[in-house]
């Protein structure tokens, strides 16, 4: 040990700031602030509602990311919290409209702020219950017991004639934001934007957390956890229940986004392109959610302009990236720049 | 008596492994556990830390007992164990391996700190951001110490805790060892390097195909020597 202890502690002890990093997030938020100047510029302003489109979609899959990625914890029935949230909102503005009691209460609202914190609420609320339980189980039967609840959910939704059953419901004007014009599309973009940026500034935050460095230990081995002393169901409840509140957040913006909402978000084949996106772009990476969805909802576009047979085109491509990344398109980022992973 | 185990059993599925083990451990006692590869010395520790199911006996820790309780409980309870194979996260930084699971649970009067950790092992100070997996044997093991030691435990356990290492490291977790000892640290350590256990251990258990054979302290070692050799296969 002498020549251990006797060694002075050689190396500053504070973590290294990764400058590049932080540059190359800077660069790309200002890439999407400007997207839609560029995107006129460039005579493709349909371009606007694609990129809300996906912004959204990273949100949700970013939400999913923080326990299948992190936490290793494959969730199949994402899609209920998504479309959860997407129905909080069509609710509440069903009811502002018609101005019918909900549950004997006058509740009703078309407000942003009231009808997004309700949609992240209800969706955590559901998530905190169906946690509770389908946490209680691991492996294939948690992935199997998510794709039962959300199942569950969808089927309700269907049945649920009050509010369009299968057909959904139609939101005929976007959720009003005090001093902004919602219903303009690059407003809509860059509220849309904002919102993703501040989520994904929570997730980094959580993830940097012992919180979220607990969470990468119970991936690896939530047996080792435990003998050293650390109750792993919580951790994994709150966890749930964040990614459940961001998929409601998700669910509440697309609604707003599509003006529409129907069981189609609840079903399981929603949950399967969130998974998806995440395993695409790199489960357990931060941005990695968001490059799997900007690539999936890009060539689904782009094959789709080209051929009704574009799944036959996008399966294989999207195979290959996956065999051939290891890591997804974030390991690709990472081999490309000569860094480490995550 | 701070760890009391008595007639332990424990399978694994229909094969039986641990038949007969008893073990104490007192308050700021060093106790050793040896045995050949095979005689059941990890499964006698991942029976006492929960982690399998005891088919018969009692385990007891600090008067209570703790056998059919779960692994973190037991944790909980004050047991830090530094399993085999050192068993560190590889996903996570040297620092995020020390600080994830660290825990005062008992209001020590002078807790374990990360600070106390580096002075302890100065190589993981120097290694704190770096991957745990890009370390080197002994730092991994130095590593799954400091992080045992900063869930601030009541009783150390230590398994194969210099098992495929080099002599120079080995030297350096026996002195660690030492040290904690001085402290007044409770441990008990598996092992069969016989000379140095016959230094650092107060107390000595030898088990023979899931029984205990053998206990005894420094001096009953001495005289017994040649029979604990034969039993740990030297």
């Amino acid at each position: 040990m002498a020549d251990i202890q006797n060694t002075v502690h050689k190396v500053a002890p504070a973590k290294p700031k990764n400058v590049r990093s932080h540059l190359l997030i800077a660069q790309l938020i200002v890439l999407l602030a400007v997207l839609p100047y560029l995107a006129n510029l460039f005579g493709q302003p349909a371009l606007v509602s694609l990129a809300t489109r996906i912004i959204i979609l990273a949100i949700a899959a970013a939400s999913l990311n923080l326990i299948m990625g992190y936490a290793g914890l494959a969730s199949f029935g994402h899609a209920a919290w998504y479309g959860l949230g997407g129905y909080v909102v069509g609710i509440l503005y069903r009811h502002s409209v018609t101005g019918d009691p909900l549950f004997g209460l006058p509740i009703g609202s078309d407000q942003m702020l009231i009808t997004v914190p309700a949609a992240i609420l209800i969706a955590g609320l559901f998530a905190a219950i169906f946690g509770s339980l389908s946490l209680r189980t691991s492996g294939v039967q948690f992935i199997m017991i998510t794709l039962a609840f959300a199942q569950m959910i969808f089927f309700f939704f269907v049945a649920l004639k009050a509010y369009g059953g299968d057909d959904g419901l139609i939101i005929r004007r976007r959720n009003a934001l005090p001093g902004l014009d919602t219903r303009d599309a690059m407003v809509w973009y860059w509220i849309c934007l904002g919102v993703a940026i501040l989520w994904y500034a929570l997730l980094s935050r959580i993830v940097a957390s012992r919180f979220g460095r607990i969470l990468v230990g119970v991936r690896q081995s939530e047996r080792r956890m435990a003998a050293m002393g650390v109750r792993t169901y919580p951790y994994k409840l709150v966890a749930f229940v964040i990614a459940g509140m961001g998929g409601g957040l998700a669910g509440a913006l697309m609604a707003n986004h599509m003006r529409f909402v129907s069981p189609d978000m609840l079903h399981w084949t929603q949950s399967g392109e969130f998974m998806f996106m995440v395993i695409l772009g790199g489960a357990g990476t931060l941005l990695g959610p968001a490059f799997g969805a900007a690539v999936l909802i890009g060539l689904e576009t782009v094959l789709a302009a080209w051929t009704e047979h574009w799944q036959v085109i996008l399966g294989p491509i999207l195979v290959l990236a996956i065999l051939f990344t290891r890591g997804g398109l974030s390991g690709l980022v990472r081999l490309v720049r000569g860094g480490r992973d995550d | 008596m701070m760890l009391d185990v008595q007639g332990l059993q424990a399978a694994y599925g229909a094969s039986q492994v641990l038949f007969d083990i008893s073990l104490q451990v007192g308050e700021g006692e060093c106790v050793s556990l040896m045995g050949r590869n095979g005689m059941g010395k990890t499964t006698t520790i991942r029976t006492v830390m929960g982690l399998l199911e005891a088919k018969a006996g009692g385990i007891a820790f600090l008067g209570q007992p703790i056998t059919g309780l779960a692994p973190e409980a037991i944790a909980r309870r004050g047991i830090g164990l530094v399993p085999e194979g050192r068993q560190i996260f590889s996903t996570l930084t040297v620092r995020e391996n020390l600080v994830a699971t660290s825990a005062d649970r008992r209001n020590s009067a002078k807790p374990w700190t990360l600070q106390r950790v580096f002075d302890l092992f100065p190589r993981l100070h120097e290694r704190q951001q770096q991957w745990a997996r890009t370390l080197s044997g002994g730092e991994q093991q130095m590593l799954a110490i400091g992080r045992a030691l900063l869930t601030n435990p009541r009783l150390m356990i230590l398994d194969e805790a210099t098992e495929g290492l080099a002599p120079v490291i080995r030297a350096e977790i026996w002195k660690c060892l030492e040290t904690l000892k001085a402290e007044g640290q409770s441990i008990l350590v598996v092992d069969k390097n016989v000379s140095v256990l016959r230094r650092l251990a107060d107390r000595h258990v030898v088990i023979e195909k899931g029984r205990t054979v053998w206990s005894g302290d420094g001096a009953a070692l001495d005289r017994d020597l040649e029979k604990v050799h034969t039993y740990v296969g030297l």
